[in-house]
């Protein structure tokens, strides 16, 4: 999060995490596409290997404004390739919600639990504390035939027990994308609102 | 006025990161070894960047790689010419993407440490406190108790258009409505409405709001909380099928209705 006083704007950073090819680019081209030009900036892309980093503006009109200014939102993938040190670094960094993009092909379970888990240490690493990060799963790839039903990808993630807002989606098609990014704002927004109602002590 | 430090106590990304993000005009020196190179930022913007007689955005990703040395910022200092004209998101992503594409090539840190067996634990989730702890999709399951509630409440009463639960972040959780209506805008906007009356109600003194009523020639609109404040229930009704005081009594039922099955 970063407040810009002078513009009262509140900037507030989304980054989609997850395997190599899970559709994290799929989700933040679909996005992109879907947004009218004058509430969004330029898709920013960068090419690696498999990959790609994509960044963009997203700014969600309606919302009502967070202490007086108005919340704008960076989106950002994060190469999944396990080089990109620098690059995750800078994009984890300051990041108020995560999401989590698993792929729902059972071949691909390990490959989930290894990237929530790097995910953690990664946003360590960024110096940001990861329970302080609004943390949203997205369950891609729902259309494959053979798709890993949802409690077999939540234990495959060890996540089984706890409370995680969850979205099945089939990103190429476009089903669930804008959800799970309405669902991570929402939390995001929601958790500053909180903290904002605790420095005003104005609870009722 | 100059801010100086040492890169070793802030790292040279984090600096200019700052500069971008806070729409800094002036002039970042750094020396290291006996080199010296200079970032200019114009309004957050990086415009132009030197290493000894060189410069433009090829000079800015090489003293991207600057670990040591120290800094001398002075804001308000413009440069005299433009080389750069790249955004700043866009310079320090591709910086560091090429850092990293230079860097060796590293192991997978994936494979040596051991994997944690309780991931929720890490990030901080709460346990569940649903029955079926294997599916605890609340916020779901949740969202869909409340279209139930506002479906029997749609068929209960005759001349209903539409109703919302909303949240005070101005987001619906869950609506229904004859015809096309755009819920999530017509929420945001009674959320403004809301937030508006509440700084009249505090400056009158004259205590919590518990319901809003709207009068037009052809609907009545009705917005109450849902106990706490944090949620409120909006109904519109067509006014030719409906009279007032049914519609204050079922949104008051149903208000109550929606609050029970919300947890709290």
């Amino acid at each position: 999060m970063f407040i810009n006083r002078k513009r009262k704007e509140i900037n507030i950073k989304i980054v989609y995490y997850g395997p190599p090819l899970s559709g994290k680019t799929t989700n933040l081209e679909y996005i992109h596409r879907s947004t009218p030009p004058s509430r969004r900036g330029d898709l920013i892309a960068l090419k690696t290997h498999g990959d790609r980093t994509l960044f963009f503006d997203y700014m969600q009109l309606e919302l009502p404004p967070i202490q007086g200014m108005t919340p704008k939102f960076n989106i950002y993938t994060v190469p999944g390739q396990v080089a990109y040190t620098a690059s995750r670094k800078l994009v984890l960094q300051g990041a108020d919600g995560v999401i989590f993009v698993a792929d729902s092909h059972p071949d691909r379970m390990r490959d989930n639990l290894y990237s929530l888990v790097d995910l953690y240490r990664n946003l360590q690493e960024a110096g940001t504390n990861p329970r302080q990060v609004s943390l949203i799963l997205q369950l891609n790839k729902r259309d494959l035939q053979n798709a890993a039903s949802v409690p077999t990808i939540r234990q495959a993630l060890r996540l089984e027990g706890y409370n995680i807002p969850t979205i099945e989606a089939a990103a190429l098609r476009g089903d669930g994308v804008l959800e799970t990014l309405q669902t991570s704002i929402h939390a995001v927004v929601r958790r500053l609102q909180a903290t904002d109602r605790g420095h005003n002590g104005r609870t009722r | 006025m100059a801010v100086q430090g040492d890169l070793s106590e802030i790292s040279l990304i984090n600096l200019i990161q700052l500069n971008c993000q806070s729409e800094t005009t002036g002039r970042l020196t750094l020396t290291d070894q006996g080199r010296q190179a200079q970032v200019f930022f114009e309004s957050g913007e990086i415009v132009h960047a030197t290493l000894g007689q060189r410069s433009g955005q090829e000079v800015f990703y090489e003293i991207l790689e600057w670990c040591s040395g120290e800094f001398v910022l002075e804001a308000g200092i413009p440069a005299s010419t433009r080389t750069i004209h790249t955004s700043c998101s866009d310079l320090l992503l591709h910086g560091l993407h090429r850092l990293d594409e230079k860097g060796a090539p590293q192991p997978t840190t994936n494979s040596q440490q051991p994997l944690p067996e309780d991931v929720g634990k890490l990030f901080g989730l709460e346990k569940s406190t649903l029955p079926h702890s294997g599916d605890t999709r609340m916020e779901a399951t949740m969202a869909q108790n409340m279209q139930e509630i506002l479906t029997e409440l749609g068929k209960e009463v005759a001349g209903l258009l539409t109703a919302a639960v909303v949240g005070m972040d101005g987001l619906p959780i869950a609506d229904i409505s004859r015809g096309a209506v755009d819920v999530e805008q017509v929420s945001a906007q009674m959320t403004l409405l809301i937030k508006l009356v509440e700084t009249t109600t505090e400056k009158l003194g004259s205590g919590t709001v518990q319901d809003y009523l709207l009068t037009t020639d052809k609907a009545y609109l009705l917005l109450r909380f849902l106990g706490n404040t944090q949620y409120y229930l909006g109904i519109s009704a067509d006014r030719s099928q409906v009279n007032l005081g049914k519609i204050r009594l079922y949104s008051r039922v149903y208000a109550q209705k929606l609050a029970a099955a919300m947890p709290q």
